[in-house]
C-alpha cells in the first residue's frame, strides 16, 4: 500500500465490483416518480441487439405464437412473461400474411417470426384466436430480453384446465322415507341466490329424486336440498344443521352426483297429521279450512 | 421457540388485504366459473385502486378467488403519496401475499419482483410460468358488466351500473348489483315458503348479507320482502326477515352449535297485518351416536307448549328396511279451551320403510308404515297408523310415472265414561254444520276415520333434457266426509318447464282443485331459475 495510485485504483475497483454484484444499493427513499427502479441482477441480461437489425432475415426464421401482453417502445411482450425486441420496420399482418385491422395490443394473439441472425422479430401476425406454434420455446428463448421460466409460480395454486364446455350433470338424491309423497324436492344453490325453489327435481320413486342440468365446466358452486323453503331444508345424519355441499363441474361429457338426505328441517315429532279432519266433542266444526269460495 | 418466532415473524410480515378494491374502466365484466375461478375483466382506460396503490393499464384481469390481478398494456403503478411510480408492459399484483411482479421497459426491459409497497427492494428474476397468463374468455359469456366494480375481497363485488345480458333481447340495466362470491353458508333465511322468490342482494360482507326479495305466493300474491343474514362459519347464524306490504310479518331464525352434538335454535314470527299473531319456538338438541334428544318450548300468543323427545336414529335392517322409534312427553297450555287449560300427554311413534324394491316389468316399489299413539292425562287417546305404497315405472327414456296410495286410520277415542268426567255434550243432540245440516260428530263413528290418498305423477322429459311437462293428480276418499268440508276429492296440476336461454329457465304451473258442491279453485305458479 505504499503506492497511493494503486490504492486509489484498488478502492475504485472494489466499489465497481460491489455495484456490479448489487452488494451496494441505493436507499429506497432515493426513488422518485418515473425514476427507474434499481434492482439486483439475478441473472445475466442478454445484451441489447444491434441497431442494424433489418427486416430482411439475416439468418433462419423461426415462428413462435402466443398471446400479447403489450407492444411498446420496440418490444413485444407475451403472456408467458417473455419480452422480445421487434425490428423497427417489422411487418405486421394477419395469420395468412394479408393486411390486418388488428393492433398489436394486450390480449391479441400473435405469431412472431424471429430472425435467428439477430434475434429480432421481423414479422408479427395477429389474430383474435390462438395461432398454432411452429417453434419450441427453447428455440426462441435465447432471443428474449426478459425471460420467463417454465416452472410454475409456487404462489399459484395448481388448477385444472377447464374448457368451459357444456357438461350434463345429473343429481340423484335419496330422501328420508318419511318425505311426504306429494312434496317436491328442490336444489338450491348459491349461484341462484340461495332461492329455496331454484331447481325443481323429478321424483323417480318413493325415495329418489333426480334432475339433469347443463353447466359449463369449471363451474363451482355450493348447494343444498330443500322441499321449497328453508324451514324444510335438509339436515345431517344426526338431524343437525349441515354445511352446504360443494360441486365442481369438470371437463367431461356427463357427470353424475349421488347424494343422501337423512332428515328435513321441518320434521315434526311424529305426531299424527290429521289434517284438521277429525271432529271431536270439543271441535264440533270438523274442518278449520273454510269452504272454497 | 425459534419456530414460533419465525411463525410470528411471518404473521407480522403478512400483508393485510385492502378493505376494498375499486376498478373503473370503459367496461368491467364479471365471468363467474371461468377457468376454474371467477374473473373480472376490465378493459379500456382501466384504473385500479387497491389500498395505497393506483394502477393504470389498458386491461386488467382480477381473480376474485385468489385476489390476484394482472394488468397489461401501458401499465403505470403508483404508490401512496406518489413516492414511487413504475411504468411497464405488465404487472401481476398478488394482494393476498403483497407481492408484485412487473415487466419494466426502461432503461432496458426486465422482469422485477418485490414485496409490499417497497419497489426499492425489487429483484430482477425471470417470471414464473402463468404469472401473466390471461384466461381465454372468447367462449365465455359475462354475467354482469358495468363501469365500476367495487370489490370487498373474499366477500362480494358491486357493479355500477349493472348491465345483464339477455341473449337475443336487449340487455337489462339496473343501477347497481351486488354479486356475492363468499364461500359462506348464506343459504338459510327466515322467510316463509313462496312459490316464487327472487333474491336481489343489496349489501354484504364476508359474513353478512342483506337482500331484497320479489316474491309470489298464492295467499298474498306478489309482494316484497327484505332479509338480513349473519353467519359465523358453519356453527352459527341469525336471519331476520321482513315482509312489509302484503302478508305483513317479521321473522327471526337463529342457530348455534354450543359444542359437538349440542345445538340450539330459535324460530319466531310476528304477524301484524289483518291476522295478528306472535310465535316463538326454542329447541335444544343433543345428539349421541344412537339417539337424539330434543327439548322444545314454544309460545303462540297465549298458548304454551313444551316437550321432551327421545328418538332413535334411523336403523337400517339389511337388506330391506329402515325404522325409527320415538317417545315424546309434552305439556300444552291453552287458556279457556275445553276440556282443560293444561294438558300433559305421552306419545310413542315410529315408522318402518322398505328400500326401493325392483319388481317385474321394470316397476320399482316401496312400502312404508307409520304409527303414533298419544295418551293424554284425561280420558282421551289418539292413535293413527298409515300404510303407504309407492310404485314407479319408466315407460321409456322420456316418459315416467310415479304413483302412491296411502291409507291412514285414525282412532280418536274418549273413554266410555268420559262424558261423566268431562261434561261432554249430549250425544243425542247433534251439532249443526255451518251450512245448517246436522253434523253427527264423533259419536256417530266412535272417533274412527279413514283418510285415503291416491297420487299419480307423470313426467315427460324429452331426451332427458331440461324441458319437461308434468301432470300431477291427487284423489282423496275420506270417511267420514262432512257436507263438503275437507280435502278436495280431486286436485290436478299441470307443470311446464322450459329453458329460454343459458341464464333463464321458466317453470309455469296451473293447478285446479275440484271440491265438493261443484266448488273448485285454480291458481298459477311461476318460478324462474338460472
Amino acid at each position: 500500500m505504499n503506492n497511493p495510485v494503486r490504492l486509489v485504483f484498488a478502492l475504485l475497483g472494489a466499489v465497481a465490483l460491489a455495484l456490479g454484484t448489487g452488494a451496494l444499493q441505493f436507499p429506497s427513499s432515493a426513488l422518485q416518480a418515473a425514476t427507474p427502479v434499481p434492482y439486483r441482477s439475478a441473472f445475466e441480461t442478454p445484451p441489447p441487439l444491434s441497431a442494424t437489425a433489418t427486416p430482411s432475415p439475416s439468418g433462419r426464421v423461426v415462428r413462435y405464437s402466443g398471446q400479447l401482453l403489450d407492444f411498446q417502445k420496440g418490444f413485444v411482450f407475451f403472456t408467458t412473461g417473455d419480452g422480445f425486441r421487434i425490428s423497427p420496420d417489422a411487418k405486421i399482418d394477419d395469420a395468412a400474411g394479408g393486411p390486418t385491422t388488428l393492433k398489436p395490443q394486450t390480449r391479441v394473439y400473435a405469431r412472431a417470426a424471429f430472425d435467428t441472425g439477430n434475434g429480432a422479430i421481423v414479422e408479427l401476425a395477429l389474430s383474435t384466436k390462438p395461432l398454432p406454434n411452429e417453434a419450441s420455446y427453447q428455440e426462441i428463448q435465447r432471443f428474449a430480453v426478459t425471460l420467463s421460466t417454465e416452472a410454475p409460480n409456487p404462489e399459484l395454486a395448481p388448477r385444472e384446465g377447464f374448457s368451459g364446455r357444456d357438461v350434463l350433470v345429473t343429481f340423484t338424491v335419496q330422501v328420508p322415507p318419511r318425505t311426504p309423497f306429494t312434496d317436491t324436492v328442490y336444489l338450491a344453490t348459491d349461484i341462484s341466490g340461495w332461492s329455496a325453489t331454484a331447481i325443481r327435481m323429478d321424483r323417480i320413486d318413493a325415495l329418489h329424486y333426480k334432475i339433469t342440468q347443463t353447466f359449463k365446466s369449471g363451474t363451482k358452486f355450493l348447494y343444498r336440498y330443500t322441499r321449497g323453503s328453508w324451514q324444510s331444508a335438509e339436515r345431517g345424519q344426526n338431524g343437525l344443521e349441515v354445511p352446504p355441499r360443494q360441486f365442481l363441474v369438470r371437463n367431461s361429457d356427463t357427470q353424475n352426483v349421488d347424494n343422501v338426505v337423512y332428515h328435513w328441517g321441518d320434521e315434526q315429532s311424529n305426531a299424527p297429521d290429521l289434517g284438521n279432519s277429525v271432529p271431536t266433542p270439543y271441535q264440533p266444526i270438523p274442518f278449520k279450512t273454510p269452504p272454497h269460495r | 421457540m425459534p419456530l414460533a418466532l419465525a411463525a410470528a415473524a411471518r404473521c407480522a410480515a403478512a400483508p393485510a388485504l385492502p378493505a376494498r378494491v375499486d376498478i373503473r374502466a370503459a367496461s368491467v365484466a364479471l365471468y363467474p366459473f371461468t377457468a376454474g375461478t371467477t374473473l373480472i375483466d376490465a378493459r379500456g382506460g382501466v384504473e385500479v385502486r387497491a389500498g395505497g396503490r393506483t394502477l393504470v393499464a389498458d386491461q386488467v384481469r382480477y381473480d376474485l378467488m385468489t385476489n390476484r390481478l394482472v394488468a397489461s398494456g401501458h401499465v403505470r403503478l403508483t404508490f401512496a403519496g406518489e413516492r414511487a411510480s413504475l411504468e411497464g408492459a405488465a404487472c401481476a399484483l398478488d394482494l393476498a401475499r403483497g407481492t408484485t411482479v412487473y415487466e419494466r421497459l426502461d432503461p432496458l426491459p426486465a422482469v422485477l419482483r418485490f414485496a409490499g409497497d417497497d419497489p426499492g427492494s425489487a429483484v430482477e428474476a425471470p417470471a414464473s410460468a402463468g404469472v401473466f397468463a390471461l384466461a381465454d374468455l372468447r367462449a365465455a359469456g359475462y354475467y354482469v358488466r358495468g363501469r365500476h366494480a367495487r370489490i370487498a375481497p373474499n366477500a362480494n363485488v358491486r357493479f355500477t351500473p349493472a348491465i345483464f345480458p339477455t341473449g337475443a333481447f336487449p340487455p337489462v340495466q339496473a343501477p347497481t348489483y351486488l354479486y356475492t362470491f363468499a364461500r359462506t353458508n348464506f343459504s338459510q333465511n327466515a322467510l316463509p315458503a313462496a312459490s316464487f322468490d327472487q333474491p336481489y342482494p343489496l349489501f354484504g360482507t364476508e359474513n353478512s348479507l342483506a337482500s331484497g326479495h320479489l316474491r309470489y305466493d298464492p295467499v298474498n300474491a306478489a309482494s316484497l320482502a327484505f332479509d338480513e343474514r349473519l353467519v359465523q362459519g358453519n356453527t352459527a347464524y341469525a336471519s331476520a326477515a321482513w315482509i312489509p306490504l302484503r302478508g305483513q310479518q317479521a321473522d327471526l331464525d337463529a342457530f348455534s352449535q354450543l359444542r359437538r352434538g349440542l345445538t340450539q335454535t330459535f324460530a319466531g314470527y310476528y304477524l301484524y297485518g289483518p291476522l295478528h299473531e306472535t310465535y316463538g319456538a326454542y329447541a335444544l338438541q343433543w345428539t349421541s351416536p344412537s339417539t337424539r334428544t330434543i327439548f322444545n318450548a314454544s309460545q303462540a300468543d297465549a298458548s304454551n307448549h313444551a316437550s321432551l323427545t327421545v328418538s332413535s336414529i334411523d336403523h337400517y335392517v339389511r337388506p330391506l328396511a329402515t325404522y325409527r322409534l320415538q317417545l315424546t312427553y309434552a305439556y300444552d297450555h291453552e287458556p279457556a279451551t275445553l276440556p282443560f287449560d293444561n294438558v300433559f300427554s305421552l306419545a310413542a311413534s315410529g315408522y318402518a320403510a322398505t328400500r326401493s324394491l325392483r319388481l317385474p316389468l321394470g316397476v320399482t316399489s316401496s312400502l312404508r308404515y307409520d304409527f303414533s299413539l298419544q295418551e293424554f292425562d284425561f280420558p282421551h287417546q289418539l292413535a293413527s297408523d298409515t300404510w303407504t305404497l309407492s310404485l314407479s315405472k319408466a315407460a321409456n327414456r322420456d316418459l315416467s310415472f310415479y304413483g302412491t296410495a296411502a291409507i291412514e286410520q285414525v282412532a280418536d277415542r274418549y273413554r266410555d265414561d268420559a262424558a261423566k268426567y268431562l261434561d261432554l255434550p249430549d250425544p243425542s243432540l247433534p251439532y249443526f254444520a255451518p251450512d245448517g245440516t246436522p253434523f253427527p260428530g264423533i259419536f256417530a263413528y266412535a272417533g274412527s276415520s279413514t283418510l285415503r290418498t291416491y297420487f299419480l305423477q307423470s313426467t315427460w322429459r324429452p331426451h332427458q333434457g331440461e324441458n319437461s311437462v308434468q301432470l300431477f293428480l291427487t284423489a282423496t276418499r275420506d270417511f267420514p266426509q262432512f257436507h263438503g268440508y275437507g280435502r278436495d276429492p280431486l286436485f290436478a296440476t299441470l307443470d311446464v318447464t322450459q329453458r329460454l336461454g343459458s341464464t333463464l329457465r321458466v317453470d309455469l304451473a296451473r293447478s285446479y282443485g275440484f271440491g265438493w258442491n261443484r266448488q273448485y279453485l285454480s291458481q298459477w305458479s311461476l318460478s324462474l331459475s338460472p
